[in-house]
């Protein structure tokens, strides 16, 4: 793989960079109708990948991604009266007992950056006093909803779990919507107490949507959603033990995609039959590990040409699983749909100290047989930077190599793309043994 | 000695137990230990505290969740075998938290017991509750994140009024608790009182810091935010809008060398509660007053006649020292106006270097003086944006030439002078070469890099694509224009524009500029003059009375 200092732009980037400039204009001009456009693109680009996409990748990958654009970026852009601006941790499945669908800053900023039009909105937010250190997904999604391009959703919905930007954001969204919050404080404590309490503020949450929708919650469909919560997870560690003995042709997308699927779309049919081609689909790949194994800690930039060059749909390295996509992956009980979402939550390694992530990933890596931990570190993510002297002590400890990446999720303004290449096939070098 | 960095932290139960807490809230000279045991973009104070831990060696630490980079702190202390305690403090105050809180408390009562070999001592835990009131007369409160101790009494050195400390740790005040002799009542009547203190914002409900702001004496608010923690820069944003008092937003990182960057800043905002004005000698005929402004590329400096006209004005470079460059535009400006030094009877100077020039009778800061020259050289402006070397500021100005509010970037090259030098050397060209070029452009190329770093390998990537250099120039004079115009926005600015400092000798970035605000900005013919003469117009105040 030779470093390449000036990659060539390719075609499809040209074009998403013209897309972005177009957007850019558009968002500042006519910011109501600027949402159009983007769905109609990201609609189209989830259809083509449904319809012609990568034959190297598993078909799992095209569905979960035409559902991801569907559920948390075109429906709630469409139809936002029905939609809970939420964030990662919501458990979203009394949402989806009630036929409503959430908007998570990880998903749509992410989106803004493929199609390269996330600049507009940084400076929307930025300019609005958010400060430039801050999470920038967070910064995006302020910058969509006050430049008056994301409609105003129903209400928002919150967990003080899993970062700071939680507290922030969604009561400066919440103020600029005038629109109604709930907020679900997670202890830290792993306590039944602190089960119940969170479990009693989940029952509240239905109560409060009921209230601002006129909708009720039918318990059966609650216990449904948290049935499909249970077997999406019992089919996710299936496939991690199919994954651990299999190598796979993958890109990045397909990690985030998890990740969307296995919080704001856990409980939905669409997130349980994605787990369910994944484990029939993954079963069907002859056993063998071909490739170098990567666990990748935190999001992952799949827009970055850099890294997507290094990463993606090659026959030298797979990311096998990434610890967002497998924080929720607990037992689940239907019978006891609140202490079930509510233990999901106080349990969550998340909501602990930089330890308890750490020793889940290394345990991740084990049983997948990692040849090596990426700790991606994401501007503004005050947890992963905290952690990440902590976790180049502890990784070189266990004895397994792990590159401590800095970067940004979603804003490319703020990056390197040589900086980030060359680590990034380092690491890969690192791992082949200098090969 | 227990190190601890939270306001909600129980202090009064630490001393009651012998643990002797020690608030981590001084300055520090440099993050070297800090750095070894964190990354660097985490929150500055958490940093310090860190810092502190390795230099102080307290016996223990305790942590509260408050925030994520103070867990994170107490991953890195407890990573090093140390006896650290971390407090879960809950996000929203109700009897179900109260009583988890008081749970904490209890478990923290007994490891730290365990540690000090003491025993509660009740009389002395109630002897730490302090009554905390505000001044009986006007005062300024500094709000938002915790402040280091250094840094504190410099701004009360700045201020003409009193100034009570109201940020997240200085506005500490939990109420005695009942009385009890059963240690858990006590502790569940302590936790209230801890979680019922004016509340930081990360808590759920933030109501109750409405008391912070709502006093008369209150005249004017300095809002303090700390690099990389990100809470108080969302309620300043809501404080500039609904505060009727003037506002000053200042930033540190807990360094003694960040802190003497807002010096200027202090003095500007000081100046706006007592006036400039000062007692000197009367004019005569054949007198006349200088002012000087020590920039960090150039010198200018500009002689008034008595009557308000202007005998000479010059820039010349700053060279190494202010003092020398002093010299040689005081050399400079007797040569123009043909008048000899003891003729010039009071000397007024301004800019980075103010302080060094020592022929000076007094200093302003470049921010009133700029207010000043700017509504002399045209008194309809509204809004100067000053690109300097090494900073630009937003001045806003009222109709009479007064400073009404003001922003500035001085933390980062990008969007300064320095910065367009540096890339003009990227480009291997003449800054005159430069700045014709930028007006030459064809096609409209993207920069979208901030930080000076990062924008040079672009420009190096698109050199290498064949990019012409003046599309590559006008795509820096963009970026420049783009942050700027942010920095317009964060003021509050409002057209009319002007435009001073070095840069504005650049057409290029005018026109990106004037594009980005959707307004024309007017440049006088002499804009690096602009903060001399209004120091010049502050000495002939001073010689008229």
């Amino acid at each position: 793989m030779m470093v390449k200092a000036f990659p060539e732009v390719s075609p499809t980037k040209k074009v998403r960079i013209v897309f972005g400039k177009i957007m850019y204009k558009w968002s500042k001009n006519s910011p109501q109708t600027a949402f159009k456009p983007l769905n109609l693109a990201f609609s189209a680009v989830a259809k083509k990948n449904r319809v012609f996409g990568n034959k190297k990748l598993l078909p799992a990958r095209a569905y979960i991604g035409d559902k991801v654009t569907k559920m948390s970026v075109v429906r709630p852009v469409r139809h936002s009266r029905e939609a809970a601006l939420v964030n990662i941790f919501l458990p979203c499945e009394p949402l989806h007992a009630m036929g409503l669908c959430a908007v998570v800053p990880e998903a749509i900023s992410c989106y803004m950056t493929s199609a390269v039009a996330e600049r507009y909105f940084v400076e929307t937010a930025e300019n609005g006093g958010v400060p430039e250190t801050f999470c920038s997904y967070h910064k995006i999604m302020i910058g969509l909803a006050e430049s008056g391009v994301l409609p105003r959703p129903a209400f928002v919905l919150n967990t003080s779990l899993a970062c700071d930007a939680n507290q922030v954001s969604f009561r400066r969204l919440a103020q600029f919507y005038d629109v109604p919050q709930y907020y679900i404080d997670v202890p830290s404590s792993r306590s039944e107490e602190a089960v119940q309490y969170v479990a009693d503020q989940i029952r509240g949450m239905t109560d409060f949507i009921t209230e601002h929708t006129g909708r009720k919650l039918e318990e059966e469909k609650l216990r449904q959603a948290v049935k499909y919560s249970r077997m999406t997870v019992e089919n996710y560690e299936k496939y991690l033990d199919l994954r651990a003995e299999r190598s796979l042709c993958d890109e990045m997308t397909s990690e985030l995609y998890s990740a969307v699927a296995n919080h704001v779309l856990m409980g939905s049919a669409q997130a349980y039959e994605y787990s369910r081609r994944l484990v029939e689909q993954t079963a069907k790949i002859p056993a063998g590990r071909t490739r170098k194994r990567i666990v990748w800690m935190h999001t992952l930039p799949n827009w970055q040409d850099a890294l997507k060059d290094v990463l993606d749909l090659n026959d030298r390295v797979e990311i096998v699983a990434c610890d967002m996509a497998c924080d929720n992956l607990q037992p689940m009980d239907e019978n006891h749909p609140y202490e079930s979402l509510a233990r999901r939550l106080v349990n969550n390694f998340f909501n602990g100290t930089a330890l308890d992530r750490l020793e889940y990933t290394a345990s991740l890596a084990r049983r997948l047989h990692a040849d090596g931990v990426v700790m991606f570190c994401h501007w503004g993510c005050k947890q992963t930077l905290g952690a990440a002297a902590i976790a180049a002590d502890f990784f070189r400890e266990k004895g397994i190599p792990a590159l401590i990446l800095d970067g940004d999720g979603c804003d490319s303004a703020n990056v390197s793309d040589g900086q980030m290449r060359t680590r990034m096939e380092a690491f890969v070098e690192q791992l082949e043994g200098g090969k | 000695m227990t190190g601890y960095s939270c306001k909600y932290t129980p202090v009064e139960l630490l001393l009651a137990l012998g643990a002797e807490p020690e608030r981590f809230d001084a300055g520090v000279q440099e993050l070297t230990q800090a750095d070894m045991m964190t990354h660097q973009n985490l929150c500055s104070h958490a940093r310090a505290v860190l810092e502190q831990y390795r230099n102080k060696k307290p016996d223990g630490m305790v942590f509260v969740n408050c925030c994520d980079s103070l867990r994170r702190c107490f991953d890195a202390v407890k990573g090093e075998g140390a006896a650290a305690e971390l407090l879960d403090l809950p996000h929203a105050v109700n009897e179900t938290t109260v009583n988890m809180f008081a749970a904490e408390l209890c478990a923290l009562a007994e490891s730290v017991s365990a540690r000090t070999g003491k025993v509660f001592d009740k009389s002395r835990f109630f002897a730490a509750f302090e009554e905390r009131s505000l001044p009986a007369g006007d005062y300024i409160a500094l709000l938002g994140a915790r402040t280091s101790s250094d840094f504190f009494r410099e701004i009360e050195k700045a201020m003409p009024l009193p100034v009570v400390d109201l940020t997240c740790a200085g506005n500490r005040a939990p109420e005695k608790p009942d009385d009890s002799d059963d240690f858990r009542q006590l502790m569940l009547s302590y936790a209230r009182s801890l979680l019922t203190q004016p509340p930081c914002l990360r808590m759920r409900d933030v109501s109750g810091r409405g008391k912070l702001t709502g006093s008369g004496k209150m005249k004017g608010v300095i809002y303090h935010t700390v690099k990389f923690c990100d809470y108080y820069s969302f309620e300043f944003e809501n404080l500039k809008k609904t505060l009727e008092v003037p506002i000053l937003k200042i930033e540190i990182d807990f360094t003694a060398q960040s802190a003497g960057q807002i010096s200027t800043r202090l003095e500007a905002f000081a100046e706006g509660f007592t006036g400039v004005a000062s007692s000197a000698k009367k004019a005569a005929e054949g007198d006349f007053v200088a002012g000087i402004d020590s920039g960090s590329t150039s010198t200018n400096m500009v002689i008034l006649r008595p009557d308000g006209t202007v005998a000479a004005g010059v820039s010349v470079r700053t060279g190494p020292r202010a003092e020398l460059g002093a010299k040689k535009a005081l050399a400079a400006a007797l040569e123009q106006a043909g008048i000899s030094e003891n003729q010039i009877i009071r000397t007024v100077a301004t800019g980075y270097g103010r302080t060094g020039v020592t022929f000076a009778h007094r200093a302003v800061t470049e921010i009133t003086c700029h207010a000043r020259g700017a509504h002399r050289m045209n008194g309809d402006t509204r809004t100067i944006i000053d690109i300097g070397g090494q900073d630009s500021k937003v001045i806003c100005l009222n109709s009479d030439g007064t400073v009404k509010g003001f922003a500035m970037n001085d933390k980062c090259a990008a969007g300064t002078g320095r910065f367009l030098e540096k890339m003009a050397q990227t480009l291997d060209m003449e800054m005159g070469d430069f700045c014709a070029a930028g007006l030459r452009w064809k096609k409209d190329v993207t920069i979208s890099s901030v930080c000076t770093v990062f924008a040079e390998s672009e420009i190096v990537s698109l050199v290498a694509e064949n990019t012409p250099e003046e599309d590559v120039i006008h795509g820096l004079n963009r970026s420049v224009a783009v942050r700027t115009a942010a920095l317009v926005k964060r003021a509050g600015g409002a057209a009319p524009f002007m435009m001073t400092g070095g840069v504005a000798r650049n057409p290029g970035v005018i026109a990106a500029l004037e594009q980005e605000l959707g307004s024309s900005i007017f440049v006088s013919e002499n804009p690096d003059l602009c903060g001399a003469l209004g120091a010049a117009l502050f000495a002939l105040d001073d010689v008229q009375g």
